[in-house]
């Protein structure tokens, strides 16, 4: 009779990597290294306080202490689980063991699972390794056992985002370094947050508690949907990389990122219900809202207008499978450059005339302004909602290329990097223009506006007014501009005069207006071209549906 | 067991595999032979539900590859022609894997690897690590794999290469003691003497089309309709030629000492034919061999030595 693996009711992947990789000498030596290193820093650090002055608080060395474990576990969770979590899939194909793996009855997403669990023990391991380090605070005091949660907690949360970041790029290349470098330069900018929640939670606590007082609760809740939601979007791109190009790729990261989008939308609207009556200043909350909402929209273009424009013949037999009356939506669902395009407006186009309907009929019901970045402005209500038009016409425009490219038969892969590239180059060379070329014009007369054609810049002109009149009928520049950059003395703007009663659309006209007329017009072009190279493509060959299975 | 029709695949402008059509029946070893780059591996992935077809089917079991390559993954075990193994833990633990990966139940799962494993003499290392095994018995656990879910269906691309002469001729028995249980081996190798002897049915590909396709005697009969005969006779040899000659079937025949080689013409029923005609010419016959055809002779016959 045959024992029973002990460990058997372990997922297998994580029972297997954990295995092979636990009993690698590389293992043992990063973790003997990594133990040292920790040790020395933190007996170093005891030795200097102790003997460099007579008066000690006990309290600070064991804080300081704590702080030093913290930042040690925190780069070997930013720049250590990369290096291991970026090979876990990208090793599965280097090592060609990848078609063993996904011809069994696993699933992508039990590959994926798997794998994430794997990591998460190595770093675990970790984690745990350095606990009778950390015991060495404890002998000071200085630290309370919610920071030391907190501080957990926060590790955990990076250590989960870090891993699916790598698990994403791992999947989606086939070599570890590409999927190290990828993640390492996402890694490189997105490690402030969490550097500053930690450090955050060792300010002084009553003035901490006195910023987050002032924060509205729905932040709270945003916050934590944009971590958790970069985390799942991030597994479930891996998971669909694993997938054959055949295979619906696309269905389960259009409907995550609608229930993504309405969640933000909701969280948006709950601050503005709650917030509004009491006439605080919405400036930058409604700032970072429509901020995050704007950035989460380029993710359809990006992600699905890109996709191929045939699809495959099992995705065809797929969708021939659901019943006639729900084929309609389905076949917005799956994957395909057009049917992602659609999908993109439609759904961005409904979320946002919903936005702009649920905003106007707050400022009604509740008789009240939306003040922007001045408690004393009665401009904002009308600019505030002509963003989201603004940002409409942005999407149609990167949507448009997208689907130009994918008809002109450009890989997906290619597509997405190009169109990343142009996103960031759009929002940020404006700006470098802006500031290098800044120079003031003293008639301040109307005119035209490079910048205006940026997304973030023009949505940024109707948000931002360069001055503002206030209710006592004064013109003044407004108060988050004062002695930065005066936007009407910027290279290649002439604006109307402003020693008249303000206008708001008087102002804004010439940047939005000429914005949206050129991508407007760009993106009409690029439809065209569209629909020119559909025409000349091939017929596809007609798919042969293969007989039923003889069982079912 | 397996039905492949008009199966195409093209990269771009290229085409890999062109309207390929075969049909494996259950139980038999299938050889797929050709050259290098001939569409094998190719071919080979598309029914291993790794590569979705251009146009054509492919069914497995009545189940079509492209719209249900989940049940076909049940069905099939797939030893590709270049693979990895998970270098850090032993060969028991390979094998739990990888029946865990098939979701067999858990608590079977360590006497279904030690069943295969005694199937593929791989017992005695049981306590290994795989990084320590040679290439052979790293087959070996590939096939041990291959096996772990009991398929109907084997699917082996180039099982062979690069073995030694010993572990060659060890694989080749473990292959016919699987045929013996009743698997469908559909094996492809460019080595012949890999597949002759083993293989009941061949199909012989070359620059992404099938060239023949059948057992090898229907093959080498559709390729020359004649077959060699050797007559042992006791004495006259050289008269039995002469008389031979007269028959119309004969097409040519020569005296080799007391053997006479004879080329005839026409179906299976023509050698008794001949026995009975010189038997009542008093030729005292001590035994006839029908020359069979050599799979190397075929090969060479049918493909013209491009790549695709």
């Amino acid at each position: 009779m045959a024992r029973t693996d002990p460990f058997a009711h372990l997922n297998p992947i994580l029972l297997k990597d954990v295995r092979a990789a636990f009993r690698t000498r590389r293992f043992a030596f990063t973790f003997m290294t990594y133990l040292s290193v920790l040790g020395a820093v933190i007996f170093i650090m005891l030795f200097v306080q102790l003997g460099s002055s007579k008066n000690v608080v006990p309290s600070d060395v064991g804080r300081d202490i704590f702080l030093t474990f913290i930042l040690g576990l925190g780069v070997v969770t930013w720049f250590l689980v990369p290096a291991f979590a970026c090979a876990a899939l990208t090793g599965e194909r280097e090592g060609e063991t990848f078609d063993l793996l996904i011809t069994t009855s696993f699933r992508p997403w039990d590959i994926v699972w798997g794998k994430l669990l794997a990591s998460f023990a190595y770093v675990f391991v970790f984690y745990a390794g350095s606990l009778p380090l950390v015991c060495l605070s404890f002998l000071f005091g200085g630290v309370s056992p919610g920071q030391i949660g907190c501080c957990y907690l926060a590790l955990t949360l990076a250590a989960l985002f870090v891993i699916s970041l790598s698990l994403m790029f791992s999947a989606v290349y086939t070599s570890s370094k590409r999927a190290v470098s990828s993640t390492y330069a996402i890694l490189v900018f997105s490690g402030f947050p969490l550097l500053g929640m930690i450090i955050g939670l060792f300010e002084d606590r009553g003035s901490l508690r006195r910023v987050l007082a002032g924060v509205p609760l729905p932040v709270f809740f945003l916050t934590a949907v944009l971590y958790l939601s970069a985390i799942v979007l991030c597994l479930l791109c891996a998971t669909n990389a694993l997938k054959s190009p055949t295979e619906n790729r696309s269905t389960n990261t259009r409907l995550f990122l609608c229930a993504f989008t309405a969640l933000v939308t909701a969280l948006g609207l709950w601050t503005a219900w709650e917030e509004m009556p009491a006439g605080k200043d919405l400036g930058w909350l409604l700032g970072i809202w429509l901020g995050v909402l704007g950035g989460i929209l380029l993710l359809f273009p990006l992600l699905f207008c890109a996709e191929p424009p045939q699809r495959s013949r099992r995705l065809q037999f797929e969708l021939g499978q659901h019943r006639p009356v729900l084929r309609p939506l389905m076949r917005l669902l799956y994957p395909g450059a057009l049917s992602g395009f659609a999908f993109s407006l439609i759904w961005c186009t409904g979320l946002m005339a919903l936005t702009a309907a649920a905003l106007w009929i707050l400022i009604h019901q509740k008789r009240a302004d939306l003040p922007l970045f001045s408690e004393t402005s009665t401009v904002g209500t009308a600019q505030a909602l002509l963003v989201l038009p603004l940002a409409l016409v942005f999407l149609l425009f990167f949507a448009s290329l997208c689907l130009l490219m994918s008809y002109a038969d450009f890989r997906t892969k290619n597509i997405r990097t190009v169109m990343l590239f142009l996103i960031v180059l759009s929002n940020v060379l404006p700006g470098v223009i802006l500031v290098s070329a800044e120079r003031r014009r003293a008639d301040g007369q109307a005119g035209f506006n490079l910048y205006g054609l940026s997304p973030s810049f023009a949505e940024m002109s109707i948000l931002m007014p360069p001055s503002t009149v206030f209710k006592d009928g004064s013109v003044k520049p407004l108060p988050i501009l004062r002695g930065d950059v005066d936007f009407r003395g910027t290279w290649g703007c002439l604006y109307v005069k402003l020693d008249s009663p303000f206008d708001p659309r008087g102002v804004m006209m010439p940047q939005w207006v000429v914005a949206m007329a050129v991508y407007l017009s760009l993106s009409l072009v690029m439809l065209v071209l569209c629909a020119y190279l559909a025409r000349r493509r091939r017929p596809p060959t007609p798919p042969e549906v293969a007989p039923a299975t003889s069982e079912t | 067991m397996i039905e492949v029709k008009g199966l195409h695949k093209s990269y771009g402008g290229f085409e890999a595999v062109k309207d390929v059509s075969f049909q494996v029946a259950p139980g038999t070893v299938f050889g797929f032979i050709g050259p290098n780059g001939a569409g094998k591996t190719t071919t080979i992935r598309m029914l291993s539900t790794l590569l979705e077809p251009t146009a054509g089917t492919a069914l497995v079991d009545g189940h079509c590859v492209v719209n249900y390559p989940e049940r076909v993954r049940q069905i099939i075990g797939y030893m590709p022609d270049r693979f990895g193994v998970y270098e850090g833990i032993q060969v028991w633990e390979y094998l739990e894997f990888f029946a865990a990966a098939y979701k067999l139940p858990r608590g079977r799962r360590r006497a279904i690897a030690e069943e295969v494993m005694e199937l593929t003499d791989l017992t005695p290392l049981k306590e290994k690590l795989v990084s320590e095994l040679s290439k052979g018995m790293r087959q070996r656990l590939c096939l041990a794999k291959t096996l772990i879910h009991d398929p109907k269906v084997l699917i082996l691309d180039e099982p062979a290469a690069g073995l030694d002469p010993r572990a060659r001729i060890e694989f080749r028995a473990l292959l016919v003691e699987l045929s013996r249980m009743g698997k469908t081996v559909f094996i492809s190798s460019h080595i012949l003497t890999e597949l002759s002897g083993i293989c009941q049915e061949v199909g012989i590909i070359e620059q992404g089309q099938i060239l023949a396709c059948g057992s090898v005697e229907s093959i080498a009969r559709a390729l020359s309709p004649s077959r060699r005969v050797r007559i042992r006779v006791l004495r006259g040899a050289a008269e039995a030629v002469e008389w031979l000659k007269k028959r119309p079937e004969v097409l040519e025949a020569a005296a080799d000492g007391e053997t006479v080689r004879a080329t005839l013409q026409g179906g299976e029923e023509v050698v008794p034919e001949i026995v009975k005609y010189l038997a009542g010419l008093d030729v005292p016959i001590a035994g006839l061999e029908q020359e069979h055809h050599n799979l190397e002779t075929l090969f060479m016959q049918i493909t013209k030595g491009a790549v695709a």
